[in-house]
């Protein structure tokens, strides 16, 4: 028997004997139960470095470019968790929030970004960065960025140094013009 | 050396440097020999370029048009437009003379006009340069291709010839390059119907200006100049309004990186005012034979006097005329406005007297070397 549209589906069905048809229902009920597996599959998991597992959506995950190409590029085993080593569990709750809020809500997204931010100092501010550095997500690496030159854009040389841990080597520069002075400093 | 660690990756620190004020950048050129060197690449200048120029302010030149000629005053507007703040423009350098005007501005460098001598002005890193440039029409812009920025010169065909129009014709023209310090004729055979240009308009690669022909002053010709390839196109413009109309003013702008055109007119002195907006689709794509020119809007008619400008994202800049009833050419308060074509809706930014202009640019701040 073949069946080419959904109408004649139904005919035949009326048409069959009881048996019959409650297999065909049987058969449907699997196809709906596929679909839905499906869904749930599409849903990825992450692992992260303290051994955290999240299940991220495929809306989400769209924004994570890294974790996409993974996907798409290695024909990795969705069943299996993908492991983000250098992100903790914290990080990753933040940033699934993040991308959530940026898709989900219109109306008071720029109020949601000021207690995002609020809520982080500096030291995880820079993880927080780097983590969207490495997973590629361009909304919250261009909301961090900006945070940060609104955080430096006013401060002195010695601050930027403290802040970002440079260390001094414009000393050297002084150094051509007091030679003498700086070597004995400089060697130590 | 130079990072310790915890310290954030080369790419992650130029990515946050880049939307950083250039005031900000001068300061921290000292905090490691790895920033300096960073902060004075010509990569990072374009990178830096790149970010400022997604929110540019509006520049407002005022000066008084009288006998005696006084300083021009700035004032920025922005970077957000809707809640734009207005702030002082203060110009770094005492201006030689009160007869220097700002005519230009790309990627940071604003181009200073006194009569026939050109300079270039960086405010943001406070560099001027003079220009061994003499022309009586100009324009300015940027090629990236070689990564320049050149002014082209148009001078007429005779010199120190008593007015007449046949010799007011243009016919020579120079083009001066920022990298190579010098400048050189050019082929200018296309310009020779041509006797006056309007201000030039300036997009990547290419400058344009409204000529028009001698005994011909209604009609405008769109000129374009290829800033790489240093030759003139002429292009047709728009189609005309329709109708016949006692007052009609062309005018060019930019919008979203094309080349637009305003066209502004009223039929009869106590009739309306409309403007409508066309852009040049494709010009980018050379293939194209002939221009397409797209009409983006229609606004108007007005009772009120409303002048189109430019374009300050997606806005329009407007000069209005406040004035009592009945007398709408006598002299009285004149507002800069930002005017939006699809609301109607317009905020007042500067008002003044009417003996003062204003003439608007868009700037967006840059490292750009001179």
């Amino acid at each position: 028997m073949v069946i080419t549209a959904k109408g004649k589906e139904i005919l035949e069905i009326a048409e069959e004997p009881e048996y019959v048809m409650l297999a065909k229902v049987e058969d449907l009920k699997m196809d709906m139960l596929r679909i839905v597996e499906e869904e749930e599959i599409k849903k990825i998991r992450l692992k992260t470095s303290d051994e955290a597992t999240f299940e991220v959506e495929p809306s989400i995950l769209k924004e994570m470019k890294r974790v996409q190409s993974l996907i798409n590029t290695e024909a990795i085993d969705t069943s299996v968790a993908i492991p983000l080593p250098n992100i903790t569990s914290r990080n990753l709750s933040r940033i699934i929030d993040f991308c959530w809020e940026h898709q989900y809500n219109t109306e008071n997204l720029e109020e949601f970004k000021g207690r995002f931010l609020k809520s982080l100092n500096h030291q995880e501010l820079k993880e927080l960065l780097l983590a969207a550095n490495y997973l590629n997500i361009k909304t919250l690496f261009d909301f961090l960025c900006n945070s940060f030159t609104d955080l430096i854009q006013n401060e002195s040389p010695e601050f930027i140094r403290d802040f970002f841990n440079i260390l001094n080597d414009t000393n050297s520069v002084k150094s051509m013009h007091a030679p003498a002075f700086q070597g004995s400093i400089d060697d130590d | 050396m130079g990072s310790k660690q915890e310290g954030l990756p080369h790419d992650v620190v130029m990515n946050i440097l880049a939307r950083l004020p250039v005031k900000s950048l001068l300061r921290f050129k000292c905090v490691s020999k790895e920033w300096l060197n960073l902060i004075k690449s010509p990569f990072f200048t374009q990178q830096h370029l790149l970010y400022s120029s997604r929110n540019p302010f509006l520049l407002l030149q005022r000066y008084h048009c009288q006998v005696l000629p006084v300083p021009f005053t700035c004032y920025l507007v922005g970077p957000h437009n809707n809640n734009p703040q207005i702030t002082d423009f203060p110009m770094p350098f005492q201006p030689p003379t009160a007869r220097i005007r700002i005519v230009a501005s790309c990627n940071g460098l604003l181009c200073l006009r006194e009569k026939t001598k050109f300079s270039l002005f960086n405010p943001a890193t406070n560099r001027i340069k003079n220009l061994p440039v003499k022309c009586r029409y100009f324009g300015f812009g940027f090629t990236p291709q070689s990564n320049d920025y050149k002014i082209v010169g148009i001078s007429t065909l005779v010199k120190d010839v008593p007015a007449n129009l046949d010799h007011d014709r243009v016919g020579r023209a120079h083009v001066y390059s920022l990298n190579s310090g010098s400048s050189k004729e050019i082929d200018a055979v296309k310009l020779q119907p041509f006797c006056s240009f309007s201000t030039p308009v300036a997009i990547t690669g290419n400058v344009f200006w409204l000529a028009k022909k001698g005994y011909d002053r209604n009609s405008d010709y769109v000129v374009s100049f290829d800033i790489e390839r240093e030759f003139f196109t002429l292009l047709n413009g728009p189609p005309s309004p329709t109708g016949s109309h006692s007052y009609s003013k062309n005018l060019l702008a930019v919008c979203n990186d094309k080349l637009a055109m305003f066209h502004h007119y009223f039929r009869g002195i106590r009739e309306p005012y409309s403007f409508d907006l066309w852009v040049l689709e494709g010009s980018d794509n050379r293939d194209v034979v002939g221009e397409c020119w797209v009409k983006m809007y229609s606004v108007g008619p007005f009772s009120r006097i409303l002048y189109p400008l430019s374009i300050w994202r997606d806005e329009v800049v407007c000069e209005e005329a406040v004035c009592e009833e009945g007398i709408r050419f006598a002299g009285g308060k004149k507002v800069v406005s930002l005017f939006n074509p699809f609301t109607y809706e317009s905020k007042n930014l500067l008002a003044h007297r009417s003996d003062c202009l204003y003439v608007p640019f868009t700037y967006a701040e840059s490292l750009v070397q001179l």
